[in-house]
């Protein structure tokens, strides 16, 4: 360390899992530079797809996230379809856009009320805010149970669901089936549209980003489960250029890739999704929208628990039309013979667009895999975020702002490392 | 305590197993909780319901139900690899976090530890909750399970089978 500069490293970040960590390089006053170590999982699985049958990615992909697999099952069959050159029928589509929308349910009612509301809350977590506003949790756990009991009627299962399958689904679900959900459905709609008032009044710093935002944009609504490329640059573009434009680098400090689009840093996520499709929310979703204080566009990532609000008061309501308009299909599948070619899929996870590549040969075996996750993607818009927040930060203590910095990590709701989870024990002999 | 006292009593008893099979020994959970649910359908013992979750987030609804819940994980406190250790978590014990960290959660979900504990914290905690917890050393992407951690496996399975044999009487 030379003489006027000062580190700040912070090696686990509290309630980032796996192995997260930020080192934060400061020289006389000035930040120098920001790092964040994150460890990706896609990065063993696009090996391990390599000599695969074409079949599998939907399967295996969706081990890569206890909390997302359907967006790896949604954006792996999409490619594998379209290396094929098949398109499944709109029944098909409809029905990967249901099971999406429990997806999207649990995910953003778990990151509003139990990870993000507690930072804004002034809790140390969900635990500590359950004491004192026990009906939020309790109302996330039931956000949370309608998104599953979505996920297991559509899926199979509410954790990597096993109804999947390249062409479309193993088994439809009947109507009744899904009629089941609906009063459970519309009951978390009518709490998730309270709960725009409360999200709304939380104090948020004034800060805004620059950065280009992607996301895909859809003829069939709210983009979820199909879409093609825009941007907020004006570009309009089909999944198949996706590599022409975003350049994955690697960077000594993270064993995740880097993103760039067109050499710029950019963000995908619900800011993204919802400043680049505002018009196509539904007609109650925009209301709530306009009601919790947003514009047609949001830049202030501190106020992303808003938008995943709107987004989620959105996939109920998308449930429930879908649910509504549900009169089954012909078919469960259709056939997606093998063929040599590559194909690209593209899809909205909860935290952003989800980009998959696969080669196949003639007999259907990939010969290689491209997984291109929304954290990779925001990472450098992280590090470029801290950078200024900590600059305008410095005053603060150091644990002042370490948790300042969790907070700013925390807005992009990151997938640092899916699926390990061990306790850490500490065992005190007295 | 023996099986058919237990199931006499007619108790409901969850078991999970808690991790990941991709990732080296996080697959322990899954993996004793197979062993565990084969047992316990050649025994024909009555009232218990195994799962595998990665996530303990669905926990805090998942032991909603039971009256006996042992979870089964990848622990990492310094003992040797493959030590099989069990805690006792349940509605009259203390918390966890005044004995243990509450572990790295994620920016998707809770710890094991934390999700106990807000179980506790919203009156859903079973009267009894075991956390068998096998000290593991690898979690690398692709491993298989590390030799004493796939030793440990039969030690841990009759361990919660004990539990499943010798829980307390619901009153």
């Amino acid at each position: 360390m030379t003489s006027g500069s000062q580190v700040l490293s912070v090696e686990m970040l509290a309630r980032v899992e796996g192995e997260g960590g930020m080192h934060v390089h400061v020289q006389d006053g000035e930040v120098q530079d920001v790092e964040l170590r994150i460890f990706e999982p896609p990065r063993f699985f696009e090996a391990f797809l390599r000599g695969r049958a074409y079949t599998e990615p939907p399967d295996i992909t969706a081990r890569i996230c206890g909390i997302c697999p359907v967006a790896y099952q949604m954006s792996a069959c999409l490619a594998i379809e379209d290396a094929c050159g098949v398109t499944v029928p709109e029944e098909i589509r409809y029905l990967r856009r249901l099971l999406y929308c429990g997806e999207w349910i649990e995910s953003h009612a778990l990151h509003i009320f139990f990870l993000h509301a507690p930072d804004l809350l002034g809790y140390d977590g969900a635990i500590e805010m359950a004491r004192d506003h026990r009906e939020l949790v309790e109302l996330a756990l039931r956000m949370k149970r309608a998104g599953n009991d979505l996920m297991t009627a559509v899926g199979g299962r509410a954790v990597h669901p096993v109804n999947v399958r390249i062409g479309g689904f193993h088994r439809l679900p009947s109507h009744d089936e899904l009629a089941e959900l609906r009063p459970q459905l519309v009951a978390a709609r009518e709490e998730a549209i309270a709960a725009v008032a409360i999200v709304s009044g939380f104090e948020f710093p004034d800060f805004e980003q620059p950065y280009l935002y992607l996301s895909l944009n859809s003829e069939n609504g709210y983009p979820m489960e199909s879409g093609s490329l825009v941007t907020t640059a004006g570009l309009s573009a089909p999944v198949r250029d996706f590599g022409e434009h975003v350049i994955e680098r690697h960077v000594a400090h993270s064993n995740a890739l880097h993103s760039s689009f067109d050499d710029q840093i950019y963000v995908v996520g619900p800011l993204a999704r919802y400043s680049l499709n505002f018009p196509a929310l539904s007609p109650l979703a925009r209301e709530c929208a306009e009601a919790g204080g947003l514009g047609p566009t949001c830049r202030n990532p501190f106020q992303s628990i808003v938008v995943r609000t709107v987004e989620l008061i959105h996939a109920l309501d998308e449930a429930i039309r879908l649910i509504d308009g549900w009169h089954g299909a012909p078919v469960a599948a259709v056939a997606v013979p093998a063929r040599a070619g590559v194909g690209h899929g593209a899809t909205e996870a909860p935290r952003g667009l989800l980009y998959h590549r696969y080669r196949i040969d003639d007999e259907g075996t990939i010969l290689d895999a491209q997984i291109v996750p929304p954290t990779a993607q925001n990472q450098p818009a992280i590090e470029a975020d801290l950078k200024a927040f900590v600059q305008d930060n410095l005053h603060l203590s150091h644990e002042e702002l370490t948790l300042q910095c969790e907070l700013a990590i925390r807005t992009y709701d990151p997938c640092i490392s899916c699926a390990t989870h061990f306790l850490n024990l500490e065992v005190e002999h007295l | 305590m023996t099986d058919d006292a237990y199931v006499a009593r007619g108790r409901r008893a969850l078991v999970v197993g808690l991790g990941c099979i991709d990732r080296g020994d996080d697959a322990i959970g899954p993996v004793v909780a197979a062993r565990v649910d084969a047992a316990v359908t050649a025994s024909g013992l009555a009232g218990v319901r195994v799962i595998v979750h990665e996530d303990p987030t669905a926990l805090v609804e998942e032991m909603a139900d039971s009256e006996v819940t042992v979870i089964v994980d990848a622990m990492r406190s310094g003992a040797p690899a493959g030590t099989v250790t069990l805690h006792e978590a349940g509605r009259d014990e203390p918390a966890l976090s005044a004995r243990t960290s509450t572990g790295p959660a994620g920016t998707h979900g809770l710890g094991l530890a934390a999700a106990i504990e807000l179980a506790r914290a919203l009156d859903r905690l079973p009267a009894r909750v075991v956390v068998v917890g096998i000290e593991a050393v690898d979690f690398e992407h692709g491993h298989a399970l590390s030799v004493p951690v796939k030793d440990a496996v039969p030690r841990a399975v009759e361990a919660i089978l004990g539990v499943l044999g010798a829980g307390p009487v619901s009153s």
